[in-house]
């Protein structure tokens, strides 16, 4: 046991490592996770109501009219309204750093000309905008500000009242909305913040955990030590047991601190859901932190240096999450790359996250899934750790020789 | 001094460690990006929703023709143009709860007694936009049945005759009213270019992975090498030089690759400015250098872990630009919004800003104003490693 104490040792004097791999790349997924899936204790809440999605929008009234006020105000009302100024050069601002989502220019005469039009008619004078590119929530703005339009130029067509009533009739309208309910499940959901947390988790618990067992036990590797090992009564097939040990135990401890650092952070959103599902979300990391382990191990057994273990373990994380869908949804790439993605463990373990997330109850059938997957990722790390074990022996020899 | 850049420079194109960090990683990414966004489409338009329909008596009744009308036209593909709906009716609430809630269908739609439509959305909704449209789609409908309401109670003249009436329905849902969608930037932007732009801003992180190694040759409590420096005739600020030097044409000869790389494989659009580009990457190539200067220059830390704070630092650094993907995207415009500070400091970020400056405004004042954060920026970090190396003291070399 001399030799896993000492690698034990080993790792633990690179404590620092830890610290940033593990605490940093946690940290970078609860902003990830505040970024989609809302904060840490207010999660909860807000996935149990709903409320309609705002976009950002802003709105160059170049018109001044009742119609282009109400407008302009029913704008306010329905998004997170932003201030833009009338100018090329702000409104290019505005575009290119995604300030509105949503930017409706009313032009000079349209209430006048939108009257006239419903009156005689004929079409509108067309408002304009500027639509984000980032997501469709400046065309859902839009298709209000259609809505909102076309209402006005019904009422003016069918009435021949002032302009300030019929702007205040459209702006009664507005408060008919559809009633929206949440479904009702037997257990309360996964949150979705911790979701993205765990979905991130797979970044450091592959690369974080393979990058710390590579440097960490570099010293292992150091040439004079090896022919200490050589010369000493510890067999060849003991060392590398021990050493394998002390990196499963690495492995291990990187994990339980990502997952307490989770559950730490998000135990007030996760109160109410049952324990068992979030014992599925962290069986689903571990498997895949079994894999970033057994690639450490190799890395290890291919005596990389220091640098190129880093490089290496961080080029090899980011393949992993994008092909896992944990920075660009899946569905949203072709057919051709989930089915690449399908030759990577991190698929299968965001595949068993997802899972559980969806799920209305734990069930026989969703234990089953994760189950599957999980056994799946762990194959993923026998095969590594396999091809480590031949990587090493092969090297070992080539030494000798 | 030139002598020694020269050395230091053929170091480094000897060091496997830092060829694949600053040469191949850009590009490898840069690959990825490209295999991964082939064949991805733009998510401006929201696509087909998938909205579930309990099809029971309420559902079936004369009161709910109108929507029914309404829905199935949505459902209907235009000419070139997939549908906005693909409706699955259910024949039973319990079925349609469940497929809600396995997520088959994205909001189920049904109808009260009276034919008004009610929406239901699943558990741990995020509150997606689809729901929203979907829910647009339904506000509609009813305020275009309140604004019959409206008008007949205020002016019950207008609404005289069924002719009249009828006219109005049509109206209601007509299409006489539009927007035109209009175009200010010199581009069309693309939510899959700002990737490429905030990898060139990873990359510049990267890069001071070489002004790190470097340095640490620098250092005569490092390496062999850095103390065989520290003991010759040479000037710590004219080695400093050589360093910077060296490390600046590495650093910028890689930014232009991955420069080359994403303009002409990945055809990236630069909007025909691609002749300032090396002005951009030199400013990037410069603040790179400075940064693994600085962190180097630290006297307190191990090079382990400074090497280790450095890859995550370059990581962490990399998210504000938006690297990591559509939610990194958003905390990108957030923070740039609420903290513009946070940004203005960050080099991975500025260099990224820099890329997208260039290509998307009229006015290269942006363009430069970035620039200028950048040396700013540097100027501050190269002060921290010249103060970090001036007289130091080693406690055992």
């Amino acid at each position: 046991m001399q030799v896993f104490k000492i690698a034990l040792r080993l790792v633990r004097r690179n404590w620092m490592l830890f610290a940033i791999y593990v605490l940093a790349l946690s940290v970078m997924g609860v902003f990830m996770a505040t970024g989609v899936g809302g904060g840490l204790a207010g999660s909860a809440s807000a996935d149990a109501s709903y409320e309609q999605a705002l976009p950002k929008a802003a709105v160059i009234d170049r018109d001044g009219s009742a119609v282009s006020r109400a407008l302009t105000e029913y704008v306010r009302a329905n998004s997170t309204f932003v201030e833009v100024e009338d100018g090329t050069f702000a409104l290019q601002d505005a575009a290119a750093r995604d300030v509105a989502s949503y930017v409706l220019v009313i032009p000079a005469g349209y209430g006048q000309g939108l009257l006239e039009a419903a009156r005689s008619g004929g079409d509108a004078p067309e408002l304009e905008c500027i639509v984000s590119y980032m997501g469709a929530s400046g065309s859902l703005m839009d298709e209000k500000v259609r809505s909102w339009a076309q209402e006005l130029y019904a009422l003016a067509a069918a009435s021949t009242a002032p302009v300030e009533e019929l702007v205040s009739w459209v702006e009664g309208v507005q408060d008919a909305r559809v009633p929206v309910s949440v479904a009702a499940t037997e257990q309360e959901g996964v949150p979705s913040a911790y979701l993205i947390y765990c979905q991130f988790a797979t970044y450091p618990l592959f690369g974080g955990v393979a990058a710390i067992v590579a440097t960490g036990l570099a010293s292992l590797r150091d040439p004079d030590v090896r022919r200490r090992v050589g010369a000493s009564c510890v067999g060849e097939g003991s060392f590398a047991r021990q050493v394998g040990a002390a990196i499963a135990v690495c492995g291990l401890v990187v994990w339980a601190a990502n997952a307490a650092f989770g559950l730490a952070l998000y135990h007030g959103s996760l109160e109410g859901v049952p324990p068992a599902s979030v014992a599925l979300m962290l069986g689903a990391l571990l498997a895949l932190g079994l894999v970033g382990t057994a690639f450490g191990f190799l890395l290890s057994q291919l005596g990389v240096s220091h640098q190129v273990a880093h490089a290496v373990a961080n080029i090899a994380s980011m393949v992993l999450t994008f092909l896992a869908g944990t920075w660009v949804s899946i569905d949203q790439m072709g057919a051709g790359m989930e089915a690449l993605a399908r030759f990577t463990p991190g698929y299968w373990c965001v595949d068993a996250l997802g899972a559980v997330y969806e799920a209305p109850a734990v069930t026989g059938e969703l234990v089953a899934r994760v189950a599957s997957d999980a056994l799946l990722v762990a194959l993923f790390a026998a095969v590594i750790a396999l091809v480590a074990v031949v990587a090493g022996r092969a090297r070992r020899q080539r030494a000798l020789a | 001094m030139l002598s020694l850049a020269g050395y230091h420079i053929r170091a480094m194109l000897r060091n496997n460690g830092i060829l694949i960090w600053v040469v191949a990683f850009p590009i490898i990414l840069a690959t990825l990006f490209m295999v991964m966004f082939d064949g991805m489409m733009s998510n401006q338009q929201a696509g087909t929703i998938a909205v579930g329909v309990l099809a029971d008596g309420n559902y079936q009744a004369p009161a709910a023709e109108p929507l029914r009308a309404i829905l199935g036209a949505l459902a209907e593909e235009g000419p070139g143009e997939e549908a906005f709906l693909a409706l699955t009716s259910y024949a039973d609430a319990d079925e349609a709860n469940d497929a809600l809630i396995a997520r088959e269908v994205e909001v189920l739609v049904t109808v009260d007694a009276d034919g008004a439509p009610q929406m239901s959305v699943p558990p741990n909704s995020l509150n997606s936009t689809h729901e929203a449209m979907v829910q647009a789609v339904l506000d509609r409908y009813l305020q275009s049945e309140a604004a019959v309401s409206e008008l007949a109670r205020n002016d019950p003249a207008a609404l005289a005759s069924p002719e009249a009436v009828a006219a109005l329905t049509a109206d209601l849902m007509g299409d006489e009213a539009q927007t035109a969608e209009v175009s200010v930037l010199r581009v069309d932007p693309s939510e899959m270019a700002r990737f490429y732009y905030a990898l060139l801003g990873f990359s510049t992180a990267m890069g001071a992975n070489v002004a790190s190694v470097l340095t640490e040759r620098l250092k005569a409590n490092l390496s062999p090498v850095g103390a065989r420096c520290q003991v010759s005739s040479m000037q710590p600020a004219r080695q400093l030089g050589a360093v910077l030097i060296a490390s600046w044409v590495i650093v910028f000869c890689c930014l232009m690759a991955a420069f080359c790389y994403i303009r002409f494989v990945a055809n990236v659009s630069f909007a025909g400015r691609e002749a300032l580009a090396p002005v951009a990457c030199a400013a990037c190539a410069l603040v790179s250098c400075a940064l693994g200067m600085a962190l180097w220059a630290l006297p307190w830390l191990s090079a382990n872990v400074k090497d280790a704070v450095l890859t995550v630092g370059v990581l962490v650094l990399a998210l504000p630009a938006g690297l990591y993907g559509e939610p990194a995207l958003g905390l990108s415009d957030w923070l740039t919004q609420h903290m513009p500070w946070l940004q203005a400091i960050n080099p991975s970020v500025q260099a990224a800003n820099a890329f997208y400056a260039l290509t998307y405004y009229d006015s290269l004042v942006p363009f430069f104003q970035t620039l200028s954060t950048i040396l700013a920026i540097a100027a501050v970090l190269f002060a921290v490693a010249a103060l970090c190396m001036r007289r130091q003291r080693y406690a055992s070399l």
